[in-house]
């Protein structure tokens, strides 16, 4: 390697410069896109001047500070409570935002369904009454809403939309889509379970999707991206030959897809949870009392996809200090973090580097939807309830 | 001083204070203004490159002569080439020595690179400026950056408010 820098002595003297950032925006937000992510950057950041408050308040600078920071951090959850969905931080001063500030009063009968890339997913219905006939959107950070209708193929009284899920598809520019699953509620044992995507792009839901599955009983566990598939578990079969299966909604392609667990694999309460494994592919977490496996997608040698082993773990430092059951009740994506709950005691287990984070206790059994995201808002402009359009 | 390799192709760098800098062409291609350029078919066989001057053109060249892949492979391969884990651990220690400049110096990076697009070396400087200022106060933030408060105290107060936990 060589550089030659062929050097004569400068002919005058340049001045000094003087020891102040130069006076352009796009500098100034290349060196602001790297405060780090944590949530109060940003409203620390705009009070140093207005300049700073006009260049960090724009949206499409929120959204590169949330793209050039990857991996968002999990800043706490939102709970399925009865007509509200409290959130818990998760985080220290000065990044704990306190549970008021994501504060959302909601009717009888409306409930939490999913969280993911910043927005809550509820279905919602107007009177009281179930099942529901419509769903919001929210964005707690934004502090807007959207609500959607159902599609009308699965508006009707016969359909039961029995879980959904939200996102943000990668470089969407702030646009959101929604799935929903649903089966028919007159049939005992529901045979053909229905898909359909909503996207905020263009304002329209997909065609309906369906497929054929053995009778099926819909299970309440949030759903998990895998790539740009959702997924989610049902249990399928008779009374006493229960077992779970995954539901796979391919965004892309708009197709329904089946894949069974490992014959082995158990129906049972808060113990099951697909996750994505180190490569992105499908997995899940099978939690028995203080053992867990996780089992990963793999092609064979006959390039079939079959369900091996990746690890297994024992939760030691939780069995011999905590008595009763261990419940697995929520699973953080980005942070490839698990929710374990024995008693009242809570707690995290980042799964990358088995470190163990105690939460304060919580009572009562709730699911709990992680909320994972880089706060670029509340820099005080267009804070108040908007519609989102 | 090294000595050029036969083979390798050569080009020249001016600043405008009238200063040349001879440089590997894979080298100034670190900066994709100037790959750019010379993809374009735009530069000759000289390459003026305005408000920077000498001395910190002189430390882009360094730093972008130590970030260049050396793995032999030629043009937008070699970028690609996944450094191995001790390269990338010297290339940090490297970074970590190249930075030490007075602020000036530190702003006058930023905007070459800025204006250069040469990514590793604005993440450098940005980043480095960053975690100088991160956990300062907002007054320290100020004084740091020659910025001055602009708001009006009640201003301030209606933001702070709004924030509140983010101050506390």
């Amino acid at each position: 390697m060589s550089t030659r820098g062929e050097m004569s002595p400068p002919l005058r003297r340049t001045p000094p410069p003087p020891a102040s950032l130069p006076d352009d925006d796009d500098l100034l937000r290349e060196i602001l896109l790297r405060l780090p992510p944590r949530p109060s950057s940003l409203p620390r950041a705009s009070l140093v001047c207005k300049r700073w408050r006009s260049l960090i308040g724009d949206p499409q600078f929120q959204r590169r500070f949330r793209g050039h920071h990857g991996k968002p951090p999990l800043l706490g959850f939102f709970l399925d409570e009865y007509s509200s969905c409290p959130f818990v931080p998760l985080l220290d001063r000065p990044d704990r935002i306190p549970g008021d500030r994501f504060f959302k009063p909601l009717h009888d009968g409306n409930r939490i369904v999913d969280c993911r890339h910043g927005l809550v997913l509820i279905f919602s219905s107007r009177q009281n009454t179930w099942p529901p006939r419509h769903l919001l959107v929210w964005d707690p950070v934004a502090r807007e809403q959207c609500r959607l209708i159902f599609p009308p193929e699965l508006d009707v009284d016969q359909m039961f939309i029995f879980n959904g899920a939200v996102l943000r598809p990668a470089r969407s520019h702030g646009h959101f889509q929604v799935a929903l699953v649903a089966h028919y509620v007159r049939a005992d044992n529901p045979k053909r379970v229905f898909a359909c995507l909503y996207s905020s792009e263009n304002g329209t839901w997909s065609n309906i999707k369906s497929l054929q599955l053995q009778s099926f009983i819909a299970s309440p566990e949030p759903s998990t991206l895998i790539g740009n598939s959702i997924c989610w578990l049902i249990k399928e079969g008779h009374h006493h030959n229960r077992r779970y299966v995954i539901v796979e909604f391919d965004l892309d392609r708009q197709s329904l897809a089946v894949i069974e667990l490992p014959p082995h694999i158990e129906a049972g309460i808060s113990k099951l949870r697909i996750m994505p494994t180190e490569d992105g592919g499908l997995g899940f977490i099978d939690l028995s009392g203080f053992h867990a496996e996780i089992w990963k997608r793999k092609p064979d040698s006959d390039g079939l996809a079959v369900w091996v082993l990746d690890r297994a773990i024992e939760f030691k430092e939780l069995s011999s200090t905590w008595k009763g059951y261990l419940f697995l009740v929520g699973f953080a994506e980005e942070s490839n973090a698990l929710l374990l709950k024995i008693g009242s005691a809570l707690f995290m287990v980042y799964l990358q580097s088995m470190e163990f984070k105690k939460l304060p206790n919580m009572t009562g059994f709730h699911s709990y939807y992680p909320f994972e995201f880089c706060y670029a808002a509340g820099t005080g402009i267009g804070d108040g309830m908007v519609e989102m359009k | 001083m090294a000595t050029r390799e036969a083979g390798k192709k050569m080009i020249m760098l001016k600043s405008p204070d009238g200063m040349e800098f001879e440089v590997e062409e894979a080298v100034a291609m670190e900066s994709q203004t100037i790959r750019k350029m010379i993809e374009d078919d735009c530069a000759d066989t000289a390459i003026l490159i305005p408000n920077i001057n000498s001395k910190i053109l002189s430390r882009v060249i360094e730093y972008c002569n130590k970030h260049v892949p050396t793995t032999g492979a030629t043009g937008a391969a070699a970028s690609d080439t996944v450094a191995p884990a001790a390269l990338a651990e010297d290339l940090k220690i490297w970074d970590a020595e190249f930075i030490k400049v007075n602020r000036a110096t530190r702003f006058d990076l930023i905007q070459a690179a800025s204006y250069l697009n040469i990514k590793g070396l604005l993440d450098l400087t940005s980043q480095t400026t960053i975690d100088t200022i991160s956990d300062n106060s907002l007054e320290e933030i100020r004084s740091f950056l020659s910025t001055k408060n602009d708001y009006l105290p009640e201003e301030e107060q209606t933001i702070r408010r709004e924030n509140q936990w983010a101050f506390q």
